[in-house]
């Protein structure tokens, strides 16, 4: 039994390593118009709405402590961010049944936009950019797309 | 549970993101962790890829590599007269120098070549790490130079890593000098204008010398860029 819960643990923790690196790494080469999707919000939703609110918030959590570790300014933001979409996303737990794809897209695409939002809020509009309607139609929106198209391959 | 959970995670998250806005010192821990889990196998990705890179190299045919061949020749031509006319600019700028008594050339400033191994992951800002570190003398705040113009600044150091942020990061602002009037103006990093390749240029003295196009600039002597209009 305790085996079974460690390896659990350490398979998870290989697929948040794993969807780091090939964010950092390869990601980079498959850009369109200067956009990445976000798979790290993909994996932390998707553990979110399968697993329950507490391996939601967990996975959130260190994936988003590395990219705080890596590439954030202040140590804790997305670490904060991921934790609070890996919760939220665990609500709905519920509802989730495997074959059905409309939830995950409709979730992962929630996620998505109000982690754009949040950025752009916290980081932007908080240095007085209030150049939003740009930030929406170039970054936001893109993204979003990008991402739902990645996990309609990833749930196919 | 659930809920005790979620707000002691997120009590710990705000604390740290406080003391890190205070002190640089907070990452330290958790950059060790980094060190063993993330940045080696970034590295060990970016030699898999180059290695890969090559392979695809070789499969070209000979067809191709002559094509490439009389091209190249012709682009050798071209510059070794471009390369004549700089050299004549060259003596222009070494006396434009001891104009300002500034002795140090930046081609002698003590360099350190480096790989990218890995780029922010996000879309809003561009930082990227770089794989020498404190062990190989790089500390924050030096400058991060591509072909012959100013890229980036270290914002942070690791033992074999570093973190860089990148001159077109929204955040970005640095000083600079254009070559030709000596004028002093900002360079600041704008998301709005990266997908048009361009930086934003402002602040400069409100004086009667006039910036054309094709100017180039200058951070002390690193030079940033050639000038253009937006």
């Amino acid at each position: 039994m305790k085996l079974m819960k460690f390896k659990r643990v350490a398979v998870t923790v290989l697929i948040v390593l794993a969807a780091y690196l090939l964010q950092c790494t390869l990601f980079n080469h498959l850009e369109l118009a200067g956009i990445k999707p976000n798979l790290i919000l993909i994996v932390t939703a998707s553990f979110g709405f399968m697993r329950g609110q507490k391996e939601g918030m967990l996975v959130g959590f260190f994936a988003g402590l590395i990219t705080d570790i890596q590439f954030g300014t202040i140590l804790g933001f997305y670490a904060l961010l991921y934790l609070v979409i890996g919760f939220v996303n665990g609500l709905f737990e519920q509802l989730y049944f495997d074959e059905d794809i409309k939830l995950p897209l409709f979730l992962i695409s929630v996620s998505e936009f109000l982690y754009g939002i949040i950025i752009y809020l916290l980081m932007f509009m908080l240095r007085s950019d209030f150049n939003f309607l740009y930030y929406l139609n170039r970054i936001i929106v893109p993204e979003l797309i990008y991402t739902i198209v990645i996990t309609l391959d990833y749930t196919h | 549970m659930n809920r005790y959970l979620l707000i002691g995670l997120s009590v710990f998250c705000i604390f740290m993101m406080l003391l890190s806005s205070f002190s640089d010192k907070v990452g330290g821990p958790f950059k060790v962790v980094a060190n063993v889990t993330v940045i080696p196998l970034q590295q060990g990705i970016n030699q898999i890829g180059g290695w890969m890179g090559d392979m695809k190299d070789n499969f070209q045919t000979l067809k191709q590599v002559r094509a490439e061949n009389t091209k190249l020749q012709k682009q050798v031509d071209s510059l070794i007269t471009e390369n004549n006319n700089l050299q004549q600019e060259r003596y222009e700028l070494q006396r434009l120098q001891e104009l300002y008594q500034l002795d140090k050339n930046y081609a002698d400033y003590k360099k350190t070549a480096a790989h990218v191994i890995g780029k922010d992951s996000g879309n809003w800002f561009s930082t990227f790490t770089i794989d020498k570190g404190s062990k190989d003398g790089i500390a924050t705040d030096m400058n991060v130079m591509a072909g012959s113009g100013l890229v980036g600044i270290v914002t942070e150091v690791g033992p074999t890593w570093a973190k860089v942020r990148s001159i077109i990061d929204d955040s970005s602002n640095v000083s600079a000098m254009v070559l030709s009037t000596s004028d002093r103006c900002i360079v600041s990093g704008d998301l709005s204008l990266m997908s048009d390749n361009q930086i934003r240029f402002g602040q400069m003295e409100n004086n009667d010398n006039t910036v054309s196009v094709g100017d180039r600039s200058s951070l002390l002597i690193l030079v940033i860029n050639t000038y253009r209009e937006s």
